[in-house]
């Protein structure tokens, strides 16, 4: 054996040595490790260092836990167990600054302070100022401030402080004028929608979907929802309350959302999207293909080695590229990690077995120039094709050292609690050629 | 689990007793902060509650609860890396006078000297285990602590069992050049 191969067999024992501790190792893997310890006097006394580090870190004492903790679990659950219990799991990882109970409690507080600004502001002007006019089709109702209710009718004058619900057939576009001279700001809510006109430059939408386009502001117009808050300064966006959570698409400019508490702040632009939970967690969400109505569509994967080949010599180096372009949009892919949203992972199987699965590293990802793309965002478009550069040698040099035919397969996952959801796959084979053949 | 989905909180209460000294060992070996390992024990079980209905049982109770565990606490040490003010257990104990729970060992441990060096050797080894990438660092917790099966960690990872295993020799590695050169560690 020579010494390189001496070397590899070395670090490839080493590499096991803390599973064979942990017995986690198969009989298989167990008895040839072992095997090698009885010849290897230094992986001997590797594993006799590992075991001594395993050891002393077990003597490490952790404190008493001093309370169990559950009345303080009990007892927000019981302040909002509706809030709570609608949470969804928290797939999407995005950041978590404020614990739950305070974040709860901001929410009250917040809702409960704007009900009482806008008592003051009611009681104290009497009758409501109009805002704007609106343009109504199908079954549309207006709850004044004074809590009189009204069916809305094509023209009719919208005050602040007024609430305004669309029936299933009912659709209607607030018109709010701007600078003298300039646009309006156009606010269309669809169906099933409760939008709260608080000033001409702040909404609460409750239900539905809001499509604005907002003319040029001097301070922010903003959109509250129980979820975020957009806000703009001039733009073109869409807010849709569905599925216990906040979607925002934004068609053209910039806009800011919010969480609920301010803790996270997300600036969009065109054709981004994002979606906040009911916890307000915020989330950038992929874009793949056009932003409705088939997220999927047009992402493409190919694997592919250079110069087109497919059979390789044990011991030499393999290295595949993994292109990831797309037909006829652009892709926004915010991250690329097993603990976001997205990944890709590269599959190796031979004959039917799974030989090992290597999850695309951000660190593989080069830009069109072949340098790394530095960071993990990237946006596909279909002028650009990214490559992933993967070599297998390197990667899983114990794993196809057997001569044979692999089948590699990549695929792009879109991350979620239980099931991993494969969007898109592409399969190719390579063949190890023994030498000897 | 089945009862907690459907809302009886009196099943959550029983779920919690019964995993709630293995998660706090879990949030303490991770930070060792026992404010903080509380704060994350409670948020677990909020988020257990609140995603109560996405439980499924093919997955197990352990890798689900994990699962939250590990994605509340990578979102905290993310935040901490923006806010780098943060008070360890040893920080507090020498700014307020509390005596701190790492030194207060049982009495079957060796000799005065030897402990001296064992706690040196073990704040050592804290610290690399600290710097480890986080990945690595859950990996070797969850598989060296808490006597979680890789398979398992796999699950609550969301990665191949290969990769734990990798994730746990790189940490384990890591810690042996700690353990053996003091001078590198703390480099």
């Amino acid at each position: 054996m020579s010494e390189t191969n001496q070397k590899t067999e070395c670090d490839t024992i080493q590499e096991s040595l803390a599973a064979l501790l942990h017995d986690e190792l198969s009989t298989t893997e167990s008895q040839h490790v072992r095997g090698h310890l009885q010849q290897c006097d230094r992986c001997a006394e590797e594993l006799a260092a590992t075991d001594t580090l395993l050891a002393v870190l077990q003597q490490e004492d952790i404190p008493d836990q001093p309370e169990s903790g559950w009345p303080a679990i009990a007892a927000q659950i019981a302040a909002a167990p509706e809030r709570v219990a609608t949470e969804p799991t928290p797939d999407v990882d995005t950041d978590e600054a404020t614990p739950r109970g305070r974040r709860i409690a901001l929410w009250l507080s917040s809702a409960a302070a704007a009900a009482a600004v806008l008592l003051i502001l009611f009681a104290g002007l009497g009758a409501p100022q109009p805002l704007g006019t609106a343009l109504v089709a199908g079954t549309v109702k207006m709850i004044l401030p004074n809590g009189s209710e009204q069916l809305l009718q094509p023209g009719a004058s919208v005050p602040a402080g007024a609430v305004l619900t669309t029936g299933a057939d009912g659709r209607v576009t607030l018109q709010i004028p701007g600078e003298p001279g300039g646009p309006t700001t156009d606010l269309t809510l669809g169906s099933d929608g409760e939008l709260t006109v608080h000033t001409a430059a702040a909404m609460a939408l409750t239900a539905g979907r809001l499509e604005a386009q907002v003319a040029p502001q001097d301070t922010g117009f903003t959109v509250t929802t129980p979820h975020g808050r957009v806000e703009v300064t001039g733009t073109q966006f869409t807010v849709e309350i569905t599925n216990a959570t906040t979607v925002l698409t934004v068609r053209e400019g910039e806009v800011r959302f919010h969480a609920p508490d301010d803790s996270a702040t997300l600036v969009l632009h065109e054709d981004q999207v994002a979606v906040a939970d009911a916890a307000g967690h915020l989330l950038r969400i992929p874009v793949i293909g056009p932003v409705e109505p088939t997220p999927t569509e047009g992402l493409y994967l190919r694997v592919d080695a250079a110069g087109g080949r497919t059979e390789f010599e044990p011991g030499a180096p393999v290295v595949l590229t993994v292109a990831l372009a797309h037909s006829t949009g652009t892709v926004r892919i915010p991250k690329l990690s097993h603990d976001r949203a997205t990944m890709f992972y590269m599959n190796i199987g031979r004959e039917g077995e799974a030989v090992t699965s290597i999850l695309l590293d951000p660190a593989n990802l080069l830009s069109e120039s072949g340098e790394p793309a530095g960071e993990w965002s990237v946006t596909v478009s279909p002028k650009a094709e990214y490559r992933f550069a993967v070599d297998l040698t390197a990667l899983a040099k114990d794993k196809i050292a057997v001569p044979g035919r692999y089948g590699v397969s990549v695929s792009y996952y879109n991350y979620t609690f239980v099931p991993l959801v494969p969007l898109k796959s592409e399969e190719y084979t390579i063949t190890i050629v023994s030498k000897e053949e | 689990m089945m009862q907690v989905q459907e809302g009886n909180t009196d099943a959550l209460q029983q779920l919690h007793e019964l995993y709630r000294h293995e998660l706090y060992a879990f949030f303490c070996r991770l930070e060792r902060d026992h404010h903080q390992a509380q704060d994350g024990l409670q948020e677990v079980f909020l988020r257990l509650w609140g995603a109560r209905s996405r439980y499924r049982p093919t997955a197990s109770f352990r890798t689900f609860v994990y699962t939250l565990a590990r994605r509340y606490w990578l979102n905290r040490a993310d935040r901490q890396r923006r806010s780098p003010i943060v008070a360890r257990l040893g920080d507090d104990a020498q700014q307020s006078g509390r005596p701190d729970p790492r030194n207060d060992r049982a009495d079957h441990r060796p000799g005065p000297a030897d402990r001296v060096e064992t706690d040196e050797t073990l704040q050592r080894l804290q610290v690399a285990l600290d710097r480890l990438p986080d990945p690595q660092r859950l990996a070797f917790v969850m598989a060296h602590y808490q006597g979680i099966r890789y398979v398992e960690i796999a699950e609550v990872m969301a990665v191949p069992v290969g990769t734990i295993k990798s994730r746990v020799a790189h940490a384990t590695a890591t810690l042996r050049q700690a353990l053996a050169d003091p001078k590198r560690a703390e480099a």
